[in-house]
């Protein structure tokens, strides 16, 4: 398969944006839900679409995923996996009816354009890439089924997706989001390029 | 469990499952008498933009024109006879609506009438679907023809019995052209 091999060093060079990106969006987390926001990203991991799905838990659980693409020089999206009962609790949060599951998948959509825009953000300003994130798009399904169409979707992840483990926490309240960059082979290359750590290099 | 991009085939007491489609095509091909089943998960509808220099296709389960046929060489390699093959189309929905180089089709209908036509090409026939919509399916396909479907929150529906030449597809495609072609 052509999942890059990318080096241990490339590795925490991704996560290392990553942080930067959520940085910049706990802040702006942390005003939405009012309370002290802290976010982390531990690991970072190139994998193959179908090892991918499977590594984001079970296939058949009822999620909520958002989908946040990009337009410009970079055609790439992030993809937010929340599991339910996340949903409830941070819902709740923003004072969202826990009945209410429409009102909450916004409130999710709402919660991964400010996570998922920083991001991109960060990585596009690191990059020198000029690329504005576009409309986050909230939905509840099968977790396989959200994940594989949204690799599917994307014309970028082909080959792999760079899968970007992320830990939200709330004033205590421990969160785990699943956080899915979902970008060419190219478009990784030319991000690790422009921190000096190019392939080709 | 047929992931991503893959196909398997099984004879016997097997039974071949995917977790999950959304607008991936799950195809089953069974041959009842001979009880032998196959099962691909097809993630798009065209290989051609996606090929190595020198035509290669590195994966091709993964599309639609390119898996089909090795679905079928698969099933005839268990013992299935060629032309008592029969197809069974699930998923194909409409999930995210990601541009996609100004191709404002989604995806899922892509794939369904992308497998339809690979089939034509097959001659194999359709004996049942049940395509289109928004919602992930699981599908589950036993080697003597029994195809079963499963949504979100839902339980099992047998989408095919033994011997049934075409059941009917528990849900109906909401997109016109969905429909259009399949007329």
């Amino acid at each position: 398969m052509s999942v890059p091999a990318y080096t241990p060093l490339q590795r925490d060079a991704l996560a290392e944006l990553a942080n930067i990106g959520c940085g910049q969006a706990c802040t702006a987390l942390g005003a939405l839900l009012g309370r002290v926001v802290d976010l982390s990203v531990p690991t970072v991991q190139a994998l193959d679409l179908a090892d991918a799905v499977e590594a984001l838990g079970p296939a058949e659980d009822v999620v909520t995923a958002v989908v946040l693409p990009t337009a410009g020089d970079m055609e790439a999206a992030v993809l937010l996996v929340f599991d339910q009962s996340d949903v409830a609790r941070l819902g709740a949060l923003l004072g969202v009816d826990p009945a209410d599951h429409e009102m909450a998948v916004s409130a999710m959509s709402e919660i991964g354009n400010i996570l998922g825009a920083n991001y991109l953000e960060a990585l596009m300003a690191v990059a020198g890439i000029a690329a504005e994130p576009g409309p986050p798009m909230g939905l509840t399904d099968m977790r396989a089924a959200l994940v594989s169409s949204a690799l599917a979707s994307s014309t970028a992840a082909l080959e792999a997706a760079i899968l970007i483990d992320t830990r939200l926490s709330v004033e205590g309240e421990e969160c785990s989001i699943a956080f899915v960059l979902l970008a060419g082979t190219d478009d990784i290359e030319r991000l690790l390029q422009s921190v000096g750590l190019g392939t080709e290099a | 469990m047929v992931r991503m991009g893959e196909l398997a085939a099984t004879a016997g007491g097997g039974v071949l499952c995917t977790i999950g489609l959304g607008s991936c095509v799950g195809v089953a091909l069974v041959d009842d008498d001979r009880g032998v089943a196959a099962l691909a998960h097809v993630v798009l509808p065209d290989s051609t933009p996606h090929r190595r220099r020198g035509g290669a296709v590195e994966t091709p389960g993964k599309f639609a024109d390119t898996a089909l046929p090795l679905l079928v060489e698969r099933a005839v390699g268990e013992g299935a006879g060629r032309r008592q093959l029969r197809a069974v189309l699930v998923g194909g929905a409409s999930m995210f609506a990601l541009r996609r180089g100004g191709d404002a089709q989604e995806v899922g209908e892509r794939n369904v009438s992308a497998v339809r036509d690979a089939l034509r090409r097959l001659a194999v026939p359709v004996a049942a679907e049940d395509v289109g919509g928004g919602s992930g399916r699981t599908v589950r396909v036993q080697a003597d023809g029994t195809v079963r479907v499963k949504v979100a929150g839902g339980g099992e529906t047998v989408l095919r019995a033994p011997g049934a030449g075409r059941v009917r597809a528990t849900s109906r495609p909401t997109s016109p052209s969905i429909l259009r072609s399949a007329a």
